[in-house]
């Protein structure tokens, strides 16, 4: 009974992987071309604030532009406004697009049509943006969770030629990296949500009714998600704060963490979009009326 | 197991044998190349967009804004959504007729 009930399990993981690679392959191009465009956006505004900078430096000339970048202390409120708006703009236009992908998978998997295409986006970016960008916070709250309970000390890292980190320390990043994990598994229910019924609260009602039902499922295929897509750069990062880049090549470690992020980028994050919705599709619970345009 | 289900539209609009166009505009529908290639593909069978896409090689897109063309005009409707074994929506197309003849009449007066 109990190797009948894991291989289904496996069974339902192994049909969320083929199923999402399937539907990836086929529509790769829409959902490379809105990632690309998030990071373009995000890139676009820290150069369209860097211009404002030297407009403004341009127009008082009693600033400087270390006023802006380098004198904090100096000119606390102005550099932490600016700098908070700048983070703040770039990361919602990040966050809220690479979310899109969301919008693009349920397209794909519940319009009908079995396709998406990129300019659908922009519409999901203008329904869902700032819902995206809170939901992403809160998905990626659960990495500082585990540094703050755990009181990490970012002193000790890469400070010198020993090793920096004791057995102590290690084992607390990957507490952390477990708990980030918990996190991560207890909440991504509510990007697909999100997109089908387009209300928040009940975005993270039905999140908790598909964790409740389905939590083994859950945790086995954003397992094997994890171990794929997010635990090589992790381990890479550890590798080299324990070991420190003075006897690691620095550029194997810069070739390793792009090629492990890039794959995370490329591969991973619509991979996520596509596996967390066709979850949502599958599992069983109690839904909310999709979402309809003319509401 | 795919599970079926017919759309409501196709509770109203039964294939008939034959449809006569008499009105130009909607000539100049069905002759576009591109459309007419997906109308005399969809008067075989229901299909989607996938299944035209490997029958034309066209982009789903392009498939999409024709089939929405042919949708309005009432030459096409949706027979039928079916969902596959991990719950996908497909939309089956098909034609509103068997055969659909033109037949315009330009006079002098």
């Amino acid at each position: 009974m109990r190797s009948r009930n894991s291989s289904k399990l496996f069974t339902e993981t192994k049909k969320d992987f083929k199923n999402s690679w399937h539907l990836f392959k086929e529509n790769y191009k829409a959902f490379l071309s809105t990632e690309f465009f998030a990071f373009l956006s995000f890139i676009s505004i820290g150069i369209i604030m860097f211009s404002l900078i030297s407009l403004i430096y341009y127009l008082v000339p009693s600033l400087s532009l270390e006023d802006f970048w380098f004198n904090f202390p100096q000119n606390f409120s102005i550099s932490l406004i600016f700098r908070f708006i700048t983070i703040f703009v770039a990361l919602i236009i990040l966050f809220a697009f690479l979310n899109c992908q969301n919008g693009l998978a349920y397209d794909i998997m519940s319009s009908g049509e079995m396709f998406a295409e990129f300019k659908s986006s922009f519409t999901y970016f203008r329904r869902y943006w700032w819902q995206y960008f809170v939901l992403t916070i809160l998905i990626l709250m659960g990495w500082f969770w585990g540094m703050i309970i755990f009181d990490f000390d970012h002193n000790n890292m890469g400070s010198s030629q020993t090793i920096s980190l004791d057995a102590f320390q290690i084992g607390r990043l990957i507490i952390s990296f477990l708990l980030f994990f918990i996190w991560f598994v207890t909440f991504i229910n509510t990007l697909p949500s999100i997109t089908a019924q387009g209300r928040l609260k009940q975005s993270f009602i039905e999140n908790f009714r598909i964790l409740r039902k389905n939590a083994k499922r859950l945790f086995t295929t954003w397992g094997i998600f994890f171990l794929i897509f997010i635990v090589p750069p992790f381990m890479v990062s550890f590798i080299t704060i324990i070991f420190l880049p003075s006897l690691i090549s620095p550029f194997l470690i810069l070739f390793l963490l792009g090629l492990f992020v890039s794959f995370l980028a490329i591969i991973g994050f619509p991979m996520l979009s596509l596996i967390a919705t066709g979850i949502y599709n599958n599992a069983e619970f109690e839904r909310f009326k999709p979402f309809s345009p003319s509401e | 197991m795919a599970r079926n289900f017919n759309s409501s539209n196709s509770k109203s609009l039964k294939i008939k044998e034959e449809i006569k166009i008499t009105d130009p505009s909607l000539a100049l529908i069905v002759f576009h190349e591109k459309k007419k290639m997906i109308l005399k593909m969809l008067l075989e069978k229901a299909m989607t967009i996938q299944d035209l896409k490997k029958a034309t090689n066209l982009n789903p897109g392009t498939i999409k804004r024709h089939l929405d063309d042919l949708v309005k005009n009432k030459l096409v409707f949706v027979a039928q959504v079916k969902y596959s074994d991990y719950n996908i929506r497909m939309k089956y197309y098909r034609a509103t007729a068997k055969n659909f003849i033109i037949n315009i009449k330009i006079s002098g007066n």
